[in-house]
C-alpha cells in the first residue's frame, strides 16, 4: 500500500527537517519557482523591514535600481533620515496594501492621491510620508513638487525593473472619512493632527487587502510585461494596535491575514513568489532568538539569517550562501547582537513616543 | 596689529579698496581658483598649493617664500561660499533644483527640498579649499581669524544664458533669495565645526539679503559674481568692526 507522502523530500516532514536539527541548521526554507538572477534590476518597497533586503542585494552584487538617489556627497546616514537609498524611490515605509495600491495608481496617473497636506509651525507634511523631510518641508508647493518627483521615480522604476520586492507589513491603517484616503501613519503621530471628525481606523480584511495587491500588480504589468514580484512579510510586531485586541493578539491576526494573502497570490500567479522571512524569524522553531530584548526588533544576526536562506534559494554562486552551521553563528544570536541595532528606518516605532 | 588678507579672486575688491584708503596694516595673499585658494601651512610658514595659478601678494616674491604668519595678528579671509555659477563650470546649483520654487522639473537637475540642497551645499562647501585654509589656520595660526562669505551676485548683470537664469527663468530672485539667507548658515555652520572662536562677517547689508542681490553699482563692469572697490570697502569696515 503506498500514500502520496512515501516520495516526499525530507523537508516535507517536520522531524528530519525541524525537529532532529539545531535550528541554525534548518535548510531549503525557500525554492522560488521564478528564477533571479545578478543581471536582475530589483526595485523594493514596503514596510521597514524591507529595507535590509536593498542592503543585502547591493552587498551581494545585485542591481537594485535607485531611481530617487541622493545628491552627490551627502553622508549616507543623512541620505537615510531624508529617506534617500531605503528603497528604491523616496516614498519612506509603505506599510500597507492600501498605501502601496494608492501610490501605484496615482504614478500611473490612474487615480491621483488627495491634495491634503499637513503645517505645522509653518513646515509641512505629506501625509503620504510624514517623516521622508525630518523637518518637513519648507512649503506645500516644494511637498508637492516632491511628491510628483517621486511618483516619476516610481513609474521608471515599475517599467525598467525585473523583480519588485514588496515587503507586506500592517493590516491596520487610518483613512480620512470623506476621501477614503489611507494614510501612511495614524495623523497626530508623526505629524499632523489627529481629528476624530475626518480620520478614522480600518483593519484591513483578507479580500480587501488581496485585491489592493492584485489592482497594484496589474497596473505595473501593464506597463512591464516581464516584471516578476516577490512578496514578503514583515516579522516585526506592531508597536501598537488600534483594535479592541491585546496588541498580541492584533499582531497576530494582522500577520496571518497578510501571510495568506501573500501565500494566494504566490499559487495563483506564476509571476509572484514568496519568501518565508517571517516563518524564519517568528516561528517557533527559531525561538524567538532573533529578536532583539523588546521582542520586536530583529537582531542584525537575524536578518543575516534570513537574507543567506534567501540568498541560498537563489543557487547563485558567489554570493552568501546558507550552507551547513560552519556559517552560521555558533554563539545565540540574541547575545551577540545586543548592541548591534540596526538603523532601519520605522516610522512605526516612533508611535512609541506617544504610548502611555 | 597687522593684518593678511587671504582669498582667490574676491581678494580684488579689498585690494582695490586698500589701495584708495590704506586705513589698515594690510598684507594680501590671493590665489585665483573658484573654490578658494588652495594653500599650505609648513612650520608656521603659509605657501600656495596651486601651482598652476600665480600668486597674488605685495610681498616680493612670497609665491617662492611664503608668508611668515607670526607677523600677523588676524587673517581675512576672503571668501567663502557658493562658487559662481557659470556656462562653463560644473556647480552643485547646477545639479539640484530647489523643488519648492515652482519651477518646472529639469531631467538634467535633481529637485531636491530647500534643506536638502542646503545639505549638499554644505557637503560641497565643506570640501572647498578656503573652508581647509581655514582649517589649517586653526591649527596653526595663534591671532584672530575673520572669515567673508562670497559676494551676493548683482541679479541684473546675470548673463541671459547663465545656468541659474535657464533654470529658475522668472523664479530667479526667488532662488537668489533663498541663496542670499541659506548661504551665511551654511558658513557659520562649517566655521563652527573648525573652531568656536573664528569671527565671520555678515553680508555686508541686510536688505541685500532680502533682494538676494548685490546691488549693481557694487559688482564689475561686466561680471556679476566679482565685486569692486566700494564693496571691498564696507567689508574692510566690517572687518575693523569685528577686529578684537
Amino acid at each position: 500500500m503506498t500514500n502520496p507522502y512515501e516520495k516526499l523530500p525530507q523537508k516535507s516532514f517536520w522531524r528530519p527537517a525541524i525537529a532532529d536539527r539545531n535550528m541554525l541548521e534548518i535548510s531549503e526554507l525557500w525554492q522560488p519557482k521564478i528564477t533571479i538572477s545578478q543581471d536582475n534590476t530589483i526595485a523594493t518597497a514596503g514596510s521597514c523591514f524591507a529595507q535590509h533586503i536593498s542592503r543585502a542585494l547591493m552587498r551581494n552584487g545585485f542591481s537594485w535600481l535607485d531611481s530617487e538617489p541622493a545628491p552627490a556627497g551627502i553622508p549616507s546616514e543623512i541620505a537615510r533620515d531624508y529617506g534617500y537609498g531605503v528603497f528604491s524611490f523616496r516614498t519612506g515605509n509603505i506599510y500597507t496594501a492600501a498605501a502601496l495600491r494608492q501610490w501605484v495608481e496615482a504614478a500611473f496617473d490612474v487615480t491621483p492621491l488627495s491634495n491634503e497636506i499637513w503645517e505645522s509651525n509653518g513646515r509641512y507634511y505629506d501625509p503620504l510620508r510624514p517623516a521622508i523631510e525630518p523637518n518637513g518641508f519648507s512649503s506645500a508647493e516644494e511637498c508637492r513638487a516632491l511628491r510628483q518627483h517621486t511618483l516619476s521615480a516610481m513609474r521608471k522604476t515599475f517599467s525598467e525593473v525585473n523583480l519588485f520586492v514588496f515587503t507586506l507589513g500592517l493590516t491596520e491603517c487610518w483613512k480620512n472619512k470623506e476621501t477614503g484616503f489611507t494614510y501612511a501613519a495614524c495623523p497626530g503621530t508623526l505629524a499632523g493632527t489627529f481629528d476624530t471628525r475626518f480620520h478614522v481606523f480600518h483593519n484591513q480584511t483578507y479580500n480587501e487587502i488581496l485585491q489592493d495587491i492584485e489592482a497594484a500588480f496589474d497596473l505595473i504589468r501593464r506597463h512591464n510585461k516581464g516584471v516578476k514580484f516577490l512578496l514578503t512579510v514583515s516579522p516585526v510586531p506592531l508597536v501598537a494596535t488600534a483594535d479592541k485586541h491585546h496588541v498580541l493578539v492584533s499582531t497576530t491576526y494582522s500577520k496571518s491575514v497578510l501571510r495568506a494573502v501573500a501565500g494566494d497570490l504566490e499559487s495563483v500567479f506564476e509571476d509572484v513568489e514568496y519568501f518565508p522571512s517571517y516563518e524564519i524569524i517568528s516561528t517557533h522553531p527559531f525561538r524567538g532568538s532573533f529578536f532583539m530584548p523588546n521582542q520586536r526588533e530583529v537582531s542584525t544576526a537575524g536578518v543575516d539569517f534570513v537574507m543567506r536562506h534567501f540568498f541560498a534559494g537563489l543557487k547563485l554562486s558567489g554570493v552568501d550562501q546558507l550552507e551547513s552551521s560552519k556559517d552560521c553563528p555558533k554563539e545565540a544570536p540574541l547575545q551577540r547582537n545586543f548592541e548591534e541595532i540596526d538603523d532601519i528606518r520605522c516610522e512605526e516605532a516612533l508611535l512609541e513616543a506617544f504610548s502611555k | 596689529m597687522k593684518g593678511l588678507i587671504l582669498g582667490n579672486s574676491h581678494v580684488a575688491a579689498l585690494r582695490a579698496a586698500f589701495s584708495r584708503n590704506q586705513r589698515l596694516d594690510l598684507d594680501f595673499f590671493a590665489i585665483p581658483g573658484g573654490v578658494g585658494p588652495r594653500i599650505r601651512i609648513d612650520q608656521g610658514r603659509l605657501f600656495s598649493d596651486q601651482k598652476l595659478a600665480a600668486v597674488h601678494s605685495n610681498i616680493g616674491n612670497a609665491e617662492v617664500d611664503g608668508l611668515d604668519l607670526s607677523c600677523y595678528d588676524y587673517v581675512l579671509v576672503a571668501s567663502l561660499g557658493v562658487a559662481a555659477v557659470r556656462a562653463d563650470f560644473s556647480h552643485p546649483y547646477r545639479q539640484f533644483v530647489v523643488a519648492g520654487l515652482g519651477v518646472p522639473l529639469d531631467p538634467d537637475a535633481m529637485p531636491l527640498s530647500a534643506d536638502m540642497v542646503e545639505i549638499a551645499t554644505t557637503a560641497n562647501i565643506r570640501q572647498q579649499a578656503g573652508i581647509k585654509a581655514v582649517r589649517q589656520l586653526a591649527d596653526a595660526f595663534a591671532g584672530q581669524i575673520v572669515c567673508a562669505t562670497r559676494p551676493l551676485p548683482a541679479v541684473a548683470k546675470l548673463e541671459a544664458d547663465n545656468p541659474l537664469v535657464n533654470i529658475y527663468g522668472d523664479k530667479i530672485l526667488s532662488f537668489l533669495r533663498w541663496h542670499a539667507e541659506t548661504q551665511p548658515r551654511i558658513i557659520r555652520t562649517i566655521l563652527d565645526e573648525i573652531s568656536s572662536d573664528i569671527t565671520m562677517l555678515d553680508t555686508p547689508n541686510p536688505t541685500w539679503v532680502k533682494a538676494g542681490s548685490t546691488p549693481v553699482e557694487y559688482c564689475m563692469a561686466n561680471d556679476a559674481w566679482h565685486m569692486n572697490a566700494d564693496y571691498g570697502d564696507i567689508v574692510l569696515e566690517q572687518l575693523c568692526d569685528a577686529l578684537k
